[in-house]
């Protein structure tokens, strides 16, 4: 599984991005192209953090299958 | 092998991301920017939220980003370049601000001063990814969706009127 800090990693430097593009440009659509960036990466974040216990609450399920599927990924 | 193709779609995005606002032209931002949306959307297949990402795609890469092409070549915009110290002083503090953000995310997040994220309580994996957003979405978050919805109508609403009672007063003029 991808670590949760990455992708909140992501989601800051994107973040950051569509700050510089709504205060570096001049043009409206483009600034509204950056506030898009950053709407986006906020669902990211918080899509992320359903992922991080979607991982840990199947163990009591599936684990078996859940295990297999992740060594098949990492081969 | 989700790593890897994790770190290729965060670089895709990033580099695109980059672009958007680097890029003088509106038309070739808003291509990129449909560039980092299909790229989001494969990091949303990689976490598991299949149906995020294919609304994303749909909604995002398809709807609204042909509303910008449209609304850019409808206006005829032309590159935002624009020359004086004034339009620099503006520019350098919008890097600056940007720049510090990026740095106090980073103070956060390696001092430990940020407790981290909080899960909410877990759904039932029942249903798929969509039963479980619909789920979530028409209980626990019913009223913020139906304000999110009332809010949308009164701009629609809006829009309409304002664009009526602009040409009634051309009419009149005229």
């Amino acid at each position: 599984m991808i670590p949760i800090g990455w992708t909140l990693g992501l989601s800051a430097v994107l973040f950051c991005i569509g700050v510089a593009g709504v205060l570096v440009r001049r043009n409206a659509l483009v600034v509204f192209m950056s506030i898009e960036l950053m709407l986006n990466l906020n669902t990211e974040s918080t899509e992320n953090t359903k992922g991080e216990f979607r991982k840990s609450e199947p163990q009591t399920k599936a684990s078996g299958v859940r295990g297999q599927n992740e060594c098949g990924i990492e081969n | 092998m989700v790593p890897y193709l994790f770190m290729g779609f965060g670089a895709l995005l990033l580099a695109t991301a980059a672009m958007v606002v680097l890029h003088k032209h509106p038309v070739t931002s808003a291509l990129f920017l449909v560039l980092s949306f299909s790229s989001l959307a494969g990091i949303y297949l990689l976490l598991q939220a299949e149906f995020i990402g294919l609304v994303q795609i749909i909604v995002y890469a398809g709807a609204i980003m042909v509303l910008f092409l449209f609304v850019i070549m409808y206006m005829n915009l032309t590159d935002d370049v624009e020359r004086g110290a004034h339009i620099a002083l503006r520019r350098g503090i919008g890097w600056m601000v940007s720049a510090l953000l990026l740095l106090f995310a980073g103070l956060l997040a390696t001092r430990g001063w940020a407790p981290g994220p909080v899960a909410a309580a877990p759904d039932t994996m029942q249903g798929g990814n969509a039963g479980i957003i619909g789920r979530a979405l028409y209980s626990r978050f019913l009223f913020p969706f139906e304000v999110t919805s009332m809010l949308l109508l009164v701009a629609m609403v809006g829009a309409i009127v304002m664009v009526k009672g602009r040409r009634g007063s051309g009419e009149e003029r005229s």
